[in-house]
């Protein structure tokens, strides 16, 4: 989950301009949203406060994903794994759920999915299986989430989309990769697919902008992304080409400019095993991290010089948040980290794959 | 440089107490399901020695022996030689559905296992376009080198399974010289092209099969042979997840009346279900001929009889529907047949229980929740 960077300004301001020391100053309010599989098996949403302690979680039916947190903080929308179909709205000041609702028949969701500056309209990415492309689904926020339209989102396979800074505009990472519910999670079109980064206008739906990477990326699944503080998109890809092939996986994009992946030391990479989950971005918009969990890779990038800070070796990793003055990320073994110290550990559970911030 | 500098030194202060934090809080469930260390590098070696490089010799040799059938049924077209030509495709299929579930490294390469089977295509897209060459009589689709330029969609066995098997296709024994006997042979030759490329991708020094067994700390790609039979163990269960959701579940439907069976591969030239026999004896293979199975702890060792079984039983119901004799059209809606279809899912959903779970706890090669696939 993305915070734009007008409500991460705002929510500095609120804390009185200084950056956060979060685990420190925790007041058992809610600050982060993730799914997780708990001891028995079932799967669960869960709100916690700064140091990790859970303040309430509500049971899945299935897998959860990520989530949507409303600018005003008061609403969390869980999303279903994909190629499930069921959204739920969690109230995090009376810390209950208020209801699920489902897509269309003929959509399902594909996990991620964020709210319109003013909180209105909730968007969510979608799959139109029957048409073989992707939609964003618009949900009315101030009537029981009721569908009220969807946007072509420029591609097949939209995973992770947000609302850039500017308030206006919606980045899609279009992973390119048509799937069917009939055929549980196979991919369809590795031989022809084509993924690319989605631009479009929140309030029309206007394409307005696409980038794609160079033709021997063309087999990368764009999936995750997240804005730099200097407003340029960071994108995070899964390879589905030969594994024997040495790839980029992180790269860039800013409006009007090319998509570009950034350089780094090879074993960084390797340590990736062609796979990124998550992406982030450090609160003060400088750095952005990566999370592998068929590596068990966590890196950091300098955004402004494209360094890598940071290769880190955390097995399964996969949820990654912005948070305090770097990052918090959590793995499927249980342990909750913050820039590469253990925060809190939970046998037999498993963190799912991303973390929503409530709140930095 | 600097930066490979700035790398250590943040790697150093922030790594080090990661891993050591991990590895401590790691330690006591390790040690509480220590068993016996798997020897996985003699397993590997007889997975790719005795079950996959032969299976490819036998793709290459069915593709060799078909594309000279298809060449000598457009030199002297006649009933026999269509009916030689249509059992050397039967031949083809059966030894591409033994190598189907390896789908990773030669064949994924250049999208050399779309080219050899462009499945599932619920579009229909394939079919269009090689109604299309035919209508059109394009040239280039009859040079083995510029039909594999064309589509995925044109080069590959289910382009040949119409070209020889559809209502049209006796034309093949009657015309001398014709174009859909040109294109015919064209596709053969180019799935003996690509067959010969996987299988060469496989051998040899440079072979992934060496790249498999040279697994370790600075393999590009397998850091230790666990990892490499692990890859095996998903093949196998991706493949079954392909026959039980892919090919049964999703084309049989509900009920008889909502099956679609023309979206199975191979339903023309009367192969679905020894297609579907030969996907399950490939994993069958691999759990025997690979040795996966003795290298089972002895309290696990039930797994591969339970595997086997499951297998034999959804086999048996392919193998008993093929001996009624009705083509898979009529008995996908037929009520007793397709009764029995739906029943052989859950064999099979069984069988990927014991692969996708059992195995790899019980060899220690369990995939992390996050890693198990794209999202």
């Amino acid at each position: 989950m993305h915070i734009s960077r007008r409500t991460l300004l705002a929510s500095l301001a609120a804390f009185g301009a200084t950056p956060l020391c979060p685990m420190a100053r925790a007041d058992g309010m809610p600050a982060l949203v993730a799914c997780r599989r708990e001891r028995d098996g079932s799967h669960t949403a869960c709100v916690f406060d700064l140091d990790g302690n859970i303040l309430f979680s509500e049971p899945l039916e299935r897998r959860g994903h990520d989530a949507a947190i409303a600018p005003d903080r008061s609403t969390a929308i869980v999303f279903a794994r994909r190629p499930d179909r069921f959204a739920m709205v969690l109230d995090l000041v009376a810390r209950r759920r208020v209801l699920v609702f489902t897509p269309p028949e003929d959509r399902h969701f594909y996990g991620h999915g964020f709210f319109s500056a003013d909180g209105r309209i909730l968007y969510a990415t979608e799959n139109d299986f029957d048409g073989e492309r992707g939609v964003i689904g618009l949900y009315d926020a101030t009537d029981g989430y009721r569908r009220i339209g969807e946007f072509d989102a420029g591609g097949i396979g939209p995973h992770q989309a947000m609302l850039m800074s500017d308030g206006r505009t919606i980045a899609i990472a279009n992973g390119g990769l048509a799937t069917h519910p009939d055929f549980p999670r196979m991919k369809l079109n590795l031989a022809t697919m084509e993924p690319c980064l989605a631009y479009l206008d929140a309030e029309t739906g206007d394409l307005v902008d696409r980038a794609v990477l160079p033709a021997a990326y063309r087999q990368m699944s764009i999936r995750h992304l997240t804005e730099a503080g200097d407003g340029s998109i960071w994108f995070g890809g899964q390879y589905e080409g030969p594994v024997t092939d040495a790839v980029e996986l992180v790269g860039s994009h800013a409006r009007g400019g090319e998509a570009r992946t950034v350089s780094a030391p090879p074993q960084v990479y390797r340590h990736m095993n062609h796979y990124i989950g998550a992406m982030a971005t450090s609160p003060d918009g400088g750095r952005v991290a990566s999370t592998s969990p068929r590596g068990g890779s966590m890196a950091v990038f300098d955004v402004a010089t494209r360094q890598v800070l940071a290769d880190r070796d955390v097995p399964d990793t996969c949820g990654l948040a912005g948070y305090g003055d770097g990052f918090a990320y959590t793995d499927g073994r249980g342990h909750f980290w913050r820039d590469g110290r253990l925060v809190r550990a939970d046998d037999g559970i498993a963190w799912d794959n991303h973390i929503a911030t409530v709140r930095l | 440089m600097p930066r490979s500098r700035l790398r250590t030194v943040h790697c150093t202060l922030s790594a080090l107490p990661a891993l050591l934090l991990a590895t401590a809080l790691a330690a006591p469930a390790a040690a509480q399901e220590q068993r016996q260390p798997v020897a996985f590098k003699p397993i590997l070696e007889r997975i790719v020695a005795d079950v996959v490089e032969p299976s490819y010799d036998r793709l290459v040799e069915a593709a060799e022996a078909e594309r000279d059938a298809v060449a000598a049924l457009c030199e002297a077209p006649g009933d026999d030689a269509l009916a030689a030509a249509r059992d050397g495709f039967a031949d083809l299929v059966l030894a591409f559905s033994a190598v189907e579930p390896y789908r990773f490294g030669p064949a994924r390469e250049d999208n050399r296992f779309e080219k050899l089977f462009f499945w599932p295509d619920r579009r229909g897209i394939g079919l269009r376009q090689v109604q299309g060459l035919l209508a059109e009589e394009d040239p280039s689709a009859t040079a083995v080198d510029t039909l594999r330029d064309k589509s995925v969609a044109v080069q590959g066995l289910l382009a040949l399974d119409y070209v020889l098997s559809d209502d049209d296709a006796d034309v093949l024994a009657e015309t001398p010289a014709g174009y859909r006997c040109a294109y015919a042979e064209a596709i053969a030759g180019a799935i003996l092209t690509t067959a010969t490329e996987i299988r060469d991708g496989w051998i040899g020094p440079d072979g992934y099969g060496a790249l498999m067994m040279a697994a370790g700390p600075d393999n590009p790609v397998f850091r230790s042979h666990g990892e490499a039979v692990q890859e095996f163990l998903e093949a196998g269960r991706e493949q079954l997840q392909v026959v039980g959701a892919m090919k049964i579940a999703a084309i049989i439907g509900e009920t008889p009346k909502k099956a679609r069976p023309k979206l199975a591969p191979f339903w023309r030239s009367g192969l679905v279900l020894a297609s579907l026999q030969a996907n399950l004896e490939a994993v069958e293979a691999l759990q025997e001929g690979g040795g996966i199975a003795e290298a089972l702890p002895e309290d696990e060792a039930f797994n591969a009889d339970s595997l086997s079984f499951q297998l034999g039983e959804a086999a048996g119901v392919f193998a008993a529907l093929e001996a009624d004799g009705r083509d898979w059209i009529e008995l996908a809606k037929d009520p007793g047949a397709h009764d029995r279809l739906s029943y052989s899912a859950i064999p099979v959903a069984g069988a990927l229980t014991i692969l996708a779970d059992r195995y790899p706890a019980a060899l220690g090669l369990t995939l992390g929740f996050n890693s198990l696939d794209g999202d």
